[in-house]
């Protein structure tokens, strides 16, 4: 017999007992739930005839004398009412004056000193119905009543929570277990069998033990787990990999608790993870792949730029290679000639050295642009990005007679990013610029690279711009610039705006065509400054 | 003592290669000047001896062609030996036709610049003894009176006395008189020599 069906019994009965016993017309039972009060049953006369009805009301709501039951609630104490109709401390009560109610007695329900709820009896034809006696027999039916009540709902819960469990369980949506400290496994469902592959019979022979589950890799994590349920009771959710029957690992999410009043044995919820692993594996993987590919992209586009400027690049070269050779001629002679020139021979030693370093720079700087490299975030001035770009730039500005102004504000706060990446950004810039210019006459061929402190986000910034007299852009072409594999000129890869966008973005900037009006194209960048100078 | 005197200008806008070359130059002996730009060297106020240039062909600013067109037309006459980090053949063209001594392709041979050098203030100096030659030519052809001039050059197209006096309608006489004077007055002992002068005053021999 359920505990439901108890309860229906009990407070039929008790209703029943309370009006027959007290000669009352109506009567109400009210308990307590959490902080409101409900009506769990009316019962009525009709005739001879007893009718009750389990009620699901509030009291805030229902049509009972307000008053009077909160004055019983409040000081636990009955009331009575021998003849409601004469002047007494509830006569202001609505339903009192409404009901003509003539007997009133109202009851607390006391369990362990502990107010359960209130029965409320009332017969609205004779006054002074609730005679001592029968309030006497009350009182006791109703302590009996309230031990009765207590018990049932106690009972009802206990069933109704076990019952959610045995569900939850049942439901297999998670694995469960219930353990002891000893390394047992005393039951679980079939959603944490499925998990670790083993079978119920595995389970009820007692050889799955949930300390021979874990990888010895795990342990220590584990017992971190055992020292935290101890102290506290519970052990926050943590990951960890049990092994499985056929010696594979199932990656999980665990946690667990004591039960109540136990220091040995609880229960564990445990969250398959292999699915999550999976997505965040291939997840991580195809990133992975999109940023190699991008990163190859970008060294194939900056190799196939300095490919275009190596006239520019070995002349770069064969000026220190020259100066060098000059100089050491030069010294030859002097020395040759007698020793009243050693300091000559001095100055062209130093002047070599010189030579010597500014090829190494330059050959520092190409090995650092043709290298297929992570970047490296290092807090960079833009003039030094200029003064790089420059090298590869300086002949092939000059053989094409292109005149290049630079307008670098002296107080520029310095960026965080890749050195070459943001080399390689500018060179595509510049050279894109300078290709756009080929059909201008040569007076008139003229870049300007300005940068200047600006914001981004509300952020201080460094914004840069580089700006060309060509014959501008079609707005056609400038709807598609970015796009990777487009380009107006009659050779290239289509790549290098693409690429410069998306490095920038990457630094946590923005890239954008800023005018097509003329003369010619202006890009424009922003990168967000490091904040420290 | 000449030697000394000649300079020897260059123009590059590289500060470690513009050295190099200035400490080359001078090493062998040769004084040098040395400049940034072409615009510097054209402000410079330029000493009156035996020079030469090097001029590195391609740097920002005004060129090496643009400054070699610039001089000449400032009449400026003086040998260029054009440098250049790679030279394409019509760009050689055009600085040979402007009347470049010597055109280098860096890396180069010390000696190549070194021989071009001395080559460019060799012809330099030839040039302005040519000059001056020439100056003084002309002071002495000025001295003569336009019978004189007229004889002169009809002497230097090789007619005989005679036919000259039947082309000018006087005696053969009057004739070996005037020709006696520019013989004088041009400072010369022979024929030959009267010719060679009609020659570097460009005076025509033809009638």
């Amino acid at each position: 017999m359920s505990g439901e069906i108890v309860l229906e019994k009990l407070i039929d009965t008790l209703m029943r007992t309370a009006i027959e016993n007290a000669g009352a017309e109506r009567g109400l039972l009210i308990l307590r739930r959490g902080v409101k009060q409900w009506i769990e049953a009316e019962a009525t006369t009709s005739g001879d005839t007893i009718i009750v009805r389990s009620g699901e009301a509030s009291v805030a709501e229902a049509t009972v004398p307000q008053s009077i039951i909160h004055y019983v609630l409040r000081t636990e104490e009955s009331v009575i009412l021998d003849d409601a109709s004469v002047q007494n401390p509830f006569s202001t009560d609505d339903y009192i004056r409404q009901q003509h109610a003539r007997s009133v007695l109202c009851l607390p329900l006391i369990k362990q000193a502990r107010l359960i709820g209130v029965l409320y009896l009332e017969n609205n034809l004779a006054p002074h119905v609730f005679t001592p006696a029968r309030i006497a027999v009350l009182k006791l039916l109703a302590s009996q009543a309230a031990i009765s009540l207590e018990n049932t709902y106690l009972y009802r819960d206990l069933e109704e929570r076990e019952a959610k469990i045995r569900r939850l369980v049942d439901a297999n949506i998670v694995g469960i277990f219930i353990w002891n400290l000893d390394g047992k496994i005393i039951g679980a469902n079939e959603a944490f069998l499925h998990m670790v592959g083993y079978s119920r019979d595995d389970l009820a022979s007692g050889r799955v033990r949930w300390t021979d589950l874990t990888p010895a890799d795990w342990r220590d994590r584990d017992e971190r787990a055992i020292v935290e349920v101890k102290a506290t009771g519970t052990v926050q959710p943590y990951q960890k990999e049990y092994i499985r029957k056929d010696g594979s690992r199932v990656p999980v999410l665990l946690g667990a608790a004591f039960f109540e009043r136990s220091e040995n044995e609880g229960v564990a919820f445990v969250l398959d993870l292999s699915e999550q692993k999976r997505s965040e594996e291939a997840l991580r993987r195809s990133e992975e792949a999109w940023q190699k590919a991008q990163a190859e992209l970008a060294h194939v586009s900056r190799v196939a730029t300095m490919g275009e400027l190596t006239a520019s690049i070995a002349h770069e070269i064969n000026q220190p290679l020259g100066a060098i050779a000059n100089n050491a001629q030069a010294g030859l002679r002097f020395l040759a000639t007698g020793s009243e020139n050693l300091q000559d021979v001095k100055e062209a030693l130093s002047d070599i050295l010189k030579g010597a370093d500014r090829v190494n720079g330059i050959i520092v700087r190409m090995r650092a642009m043709a290298k297929k490299a992570p970047p490296e975030m290092a807090q960079l001035n833009f003039k030094d990005i200029v003064a790089d770009v420059l090298i590869y730039f300086q002949h092939e500005l000059t053989r094409r007679h292109v005149e290049i102004e630079l307008q670098l504000s002296k107080e520029l706060p310095p960026v965080l990013a890749d050195r070459v990446q943001l080399q390689q950004v500018l060179l595509n810039l510049v050279m894109n610029g300078v290709e756009a210019m080929n059909e201008v006459p040569e007076a008139s061929r003229k870049i300007w690279v300005r940068a200047q402190p600006s914001e981004h986000n509300g952020s201080p910034a460094v914004l840069i711009s580089v700006q060309d007299s060509g014959r501008g852009l079609k707005q056609a072409d400038a709807d598609r610039l970015f796009e990777a594999f487009y380009t107006t000129k009659s050779h290239g890869l289509g790549i290098g705006l693409a690429i410069s966008r998306s490095i920038v973005e990457a630094h946590g900037g923005r890239l954008w065509l800023a005018s097509t009006a003329g003369p010619g194209a202006t890009f424009q960048f922003v990168l967000p400054a490091t904040g420290q100078s | 003592m000449e030697e000394l005197e000649s300079i020897v200008f260059i123009i590059d806008d590289d500060p470690l290669y513009r050295a190099s070359t200035e400490r080359l130059v001078r090493s062998v002996g040769l004084r040098v000047q040395s400049f940034e730009s072409a615009r510097e060297f054209l402000s410079s106020r330029r000493p009156n001896v035996p020079s030469c240039l090097v001029l590195d062909v391609r740097m920002p600013g005004l060129s090496g062609l643009d400054l070699q067109l610039e001089l000449a037309k400032v009449g400026v006459q003086m040998p260029i030996i054009f440098v250049t980090g790679h030279g394409d053949i019509p760009m050689s063209v055009q600085a040979m036709k402007a009347g470049a001594v010597e055109f280098l392709v860096k890396p180069f041979r010390d000696q190549a610049l070194l021989d071009a050098i001395n080559q460019a203030i060799g012809r330099d100096r030839v040039a302005r003894r040519q000059r001056v030659r020439n100056v003084e030519l002309h002071r002495r052809y000025e001295s003569l009176g336009p019978r004189e001039r007229e004889v002169f050059q009809l002497v230097v197209s090789g007619m005989l006395n005679k036919q000259i006096a039947d082309k000018l309608g006087t005696t053969e006489r009057t004739i070996k008189f005037h020709r006696g004077q520019i013989m004088r007055k041009m400072e010369v002992k022979s024929l030959a020599e009267l010719v060679r002068i009609a020659d570097a005053l460009g005076i025509a021999g033809q009638v």
